[in-house]
């Protein structure tokens, strides 16, 4: 194209044209006085289609078929050529060289206008509203969807939207820190807070005040049913599966810290005690399966042994088995141990969840009771004397012939575990109790059992119902010591 | 009269003692196997519902429910031989009147695939009217959008599952052969009307107010759909108490072997009574088949098979599961 730019401006007034006119385009020929190259910046829309304008006093869309088809006729064959070249610099994937190298030997002395016209008729739509009338056009569907939403922005919002630009920025950010939850009644978010709160003991409440006169004395009743649940001893502690009265005590308790006010049905308590059953047989289905039959189903018997020897399991499959499969004569009596259960736990870890038992089986649990070992010095057992109100008062701790002799054997030196909160002791000695039940095999002394023994009958020689020291109520180290190993040696 | 519960006693009696339970079961295990039958009928009806809401439907199909069990290849052709019975008794009554229709209904009524032995006298006539074979939306071929026609040679290919499914229907034919090759003709009679036995047969609609249907369905499944709840009702019944008189049996066979270990270990003291008196139970007690036999039963059907099990084995946490149809 030639350098000459004109500087056509194209004002909205030019459009005031009639749909079909067929003079459209000689007024803003007189305009765009032929060698106008279009701004290099400027990607006038690639919609050449003809548009219907519509009887609009303003942003009438210009007509473009005209123009376009007498220049198609001029171009001849070439139109297509010059089209795909057009389009793909409206599109971005030419430039303008080469364009301008593409086109230069199409376009002849008179088609230059032509192509100036197109380029600026669609610059000049582009600046007008959108066609509105396309009755049955795709892109007209979506288009009154968009016109009608755009309507429904009111001006309360307009108002309010200023409003709010208005204030300062601390504001704003506070207003938009509001949630749903705030400004409620006593919400909390401290973790540590709802964390508490969930391990008390709750009773149901009636907040309707007429029925709350009615019912004032079921207040007290309630708080008994969750008080008897509290003290109801659970499996871990008797050994046993629960019974109905234990069980019934402790859904009682549970109903009521939910809320439920109401009793209970007998079958309700059949139910979970199958239910019970059921979860605790499956687990115990896997046990057996595990030490009874995987250890000879996965034992390398697929080699020939070399000294003739018979072993009937080798028929297992993984498949549990009932027990008239299995043959009378190979019926050992195997006893499910502890470490049975790891391996099964193990090996089937979707059996149950994760919780603090199983965690308990894997640090603690697989301790033999016979190695008491322990590699730190427990100092001398305190006098703990329970009184009838339930605290109990430390007589005479310091008892100074307490120290026990527990002959040579000793230990003095233990490995350095990190003890959560338990100071460095003076005793002789710089151990810390571990606190894991990974304990190492030295050479031990059973001076846990002795100390024990030893301790008890002390403390019944030695009981001294003193006056209680003022800072009675703070434990010793040597207290908090006792109750550490208390904690991690009692199953 | 008392208003009792449990409405389908006589029933299920009948679809145990066909199940190989010959002693009359207590009303508890009556009740407790209702119990189980409804809860499953319940659970099928649920997710029939939710998949034909993934269709895009409020209305239950046929093929909603039998895709429940599609995983058990021989149940699915028992269903498919058991309706096909039925379109061949609608076509029966339309051409030939009320002459066949009487046999074809026993044929059609007892557990599918046990129709083979009555039929042979009625196959020539019924060979004539074609079996419509259901399409299962989920078979291999529809994936793709074009079915090739089935050659002769290619229907006759069959694959693995199709064998497991045959093989279980033999096992099936041989247990009811061996049961019955002694029996008398009026015992004979008996089992053959036990076997009739259905949840809904000619009683759908207190079949539709047990289940409490119009709570759980908003549109009312029609016929097809209770007669395959029918057939699989009964399914349950006897898959439980075959599985329980598994439980029975190793019961009594471990209490054997325990009496054997205690009569080895003290030869001296036999406890059996030497003298028999008039009014004494029966030697051999009856052992009709207990709730907790049945309980257990439950739960080893409901046991997840390993392949569910296997990915989310180091996930974590307990692996809950929906009830499994039995």
């Amino acid at each position: 194209m030639t350098s000459q730019t004109s500087t056509a401006t194209i004002n909205p007034s030019n459009s005031n044209l009639d749909a079909g006119a067929a003079n459209n385009l000689s007024p803003i020929s007189n305009h765009t006085n032929g060698n106008i190259a279009p701004n290099n910046g400027v990607a006038p829309s690639g919609s050449a289609t003809a548009a219907v304008s519509a009887k609009y006093k303003h942003n009438k869309r210009l007509e473009l078929e005209r123009l376009i088809r007498e220049f198609q006729n001029k171009l001849g064959n070439d139109w297509e050529k010059y089209h795909e070249t057009l389009s793909l610099f409206l599109i971005g994937r030419l430039s303008r060289n080469e364009l301008v190298q593409t086109i230069k030997p199409i376009l002849k002395d008179n088609l230059i206008k032509y192509h100036n016209k197109l380029l600026l008729l669609n610059f000049a739509n582009s600046l007008k509203d959108s066609p509105a009338d396309f009755a049955n056009d795709f892109p007209s569907f979506w288009n009154k969807k968009a016109q009608k939403t755009s309507k429904v922005k009111s001006t309360q919002y307009e108002k309010l939207k200023s409003n709010i630009m208005g204030l300062p920025i601390k504001e704003r950010r506070r207003i938009k820190n509001i949630t749903r939850d705030s400004g409620k009644k006593g919400k909390l978010s401290a973790g540590i807070t709802l964390a508490r709160h969930s391990l008390l003991p709750k009773i149901p409440m009636i907040q309707d005040k007429e029925q709350q006169q009615l019912q004032v004395n079921n207040l007290v009743q309630w708080q008994q049913d969750v008080v008897n649940g509290i003290n109801t001893p659970i499996a871990t502690q008797n050994y046993e599966l629960p019974e109905y009265d234990n069980l019934s005590r402790r859904i009682l308790m549970t109903m009521r810290e939910h809320g439920l006010t109401g009793g209970l049905n007998a079958p309700v308590l059949e139910v979970i005690l199958l239910g019970l059953e059921s979860h605790l047989k499956n687990i115990v289905e896997s046990a057996i399966d595990v030490a009874k039959y995987r250890k000879n189903k996965y034992t390398n018997n697929d080699y020939i042994p070399v000294e003739p020897s018979s072993s009937k399991s080798e028929t297992t499959n993984s498949k549990k088995r009932t027990f008239d499969e299995v043959e009378p004569s190979s019926s050992k009596d195997i006893t499910l141990s502890i470490e049975d259960m790891y391996d099964t736990l193990e090996m089937f870890p979707h059996l149950i969840e994760p919780n603090g038992p199983r965690y308990r089986l894997a640090n603690v649990m697989l301790e033999n009771d016979d190695d008491t070992k322990v590699d730190y010095v427990l100092p001398p057992r305190p006098d703990i004397i329970t009184v009838s109100n339930g605290t109990a008062a430390h007589a005479g701790a310091s008892n100074p012939d307490g120290h026990l002799k527990v002959g040579d054997k000793v230990n003095t030196v233990g490995s350095q575990a990190g003890s959560e909160g338990s100071s460095v002791l003076h005793n002789g000695t710089a151990n810390k109790p571990l606190m894991n039940g990974s304990v190492k095999h030295e050479s031990e002394s059973d001076s846990i059992v002795k100390k024990d023994a030893d301790g008890k009958t002390i403390a019944a020689h030695h009981v001294q119902h003193a006056i209680p020291r003022s800072d009675a109520h703070i434990g010793s180290t040597d207290e908090l010591k006792w109750v550490l190993h208390d904690l991690i040696s009692t199953m | 009269m008392s208003d009792n519960k449990y409405k389908y006693r006589v029933e299920i009696q009948q679809m145990m003692f066909v199940s190989g339970e010959s002693n009359d079961p207590p009303v508890e295990t009556t009740s407790l196997i209702e119990d189980i039958v409804r809860g499953q009928v319940i659970e099928i009806l649920l997710q029939a519902t939710k998949t034909a809401g993934m269709r895009g439907t409020k209305s239950i199909a046929a093929e909603d429910v039998i895709f429940m069990i599609r995983h058990d290849k021989a149940k699915v052709n028992r269903l498919r031989t058991y309706l096909s019975w039925k379109d061949v008794r609608k076509n029966a009554k339309d051409q030939e009147g009320g002459g066949t229709e009487s046999l074809i209904e026993n044929d059609a009524a007892g557990g599918g695939a046990g129709g083979g032995a009555q039929a042979n006298d009625s196959s020539k006539m019924l060979s004539r009217y074609k079996k419509s074979k259901i399409r299962l939306p989920w078979e291999l071929q529809f994936l793709f959008s074009e079915q090739h026609l089935e050659t002769a040679e290619e229907s006759e290919q069959i694959d693995d599952e199709e064998k497991a499914a045959t093989i279980a229907s033999l096992k099936r034919l041989k247990m009811a052969d061996d049961r019955t090759r002694n029996m008398t003709r009026e015992e004979y009679v008996h089992w053959s009307e036990c076997r009739q036995a259905s949840f809904t047969f000619r009683k759908a609609k207190r079949f539709r107010e047990w289940t409490q249907m119009t709570q759980l369905c908003d549109s009312r499944p029609n016929d097809d759909v209770i007669d395959i709840l029918g057939f699989l009702t009964f399914e349950i019944v006897c898959s439980l108490t075959e599985e329980a008189m598994q439980i029975k049996n190793s019961e009594e066979r471990l209490n054997q072997i325990k009496s054997e270990k205690e009569k080895r270990q003290n030869p001296g003291q036999q406890t059996q009574k030497k003298r028999k008196y008039l009014f004494d139970k029966p030697d051999e007690l009856a052992n009709p088949l207990m709730p907790y036999h049945i309980e257990e039963a439950w739960r080893r059907l409901q046991s997840t098979d390993f392949k569910h099990k296997a990915v989310r084995n180091f996930g974590g946490g307990v692996v809950k599961t929906r009830t499994r149809l039995i």
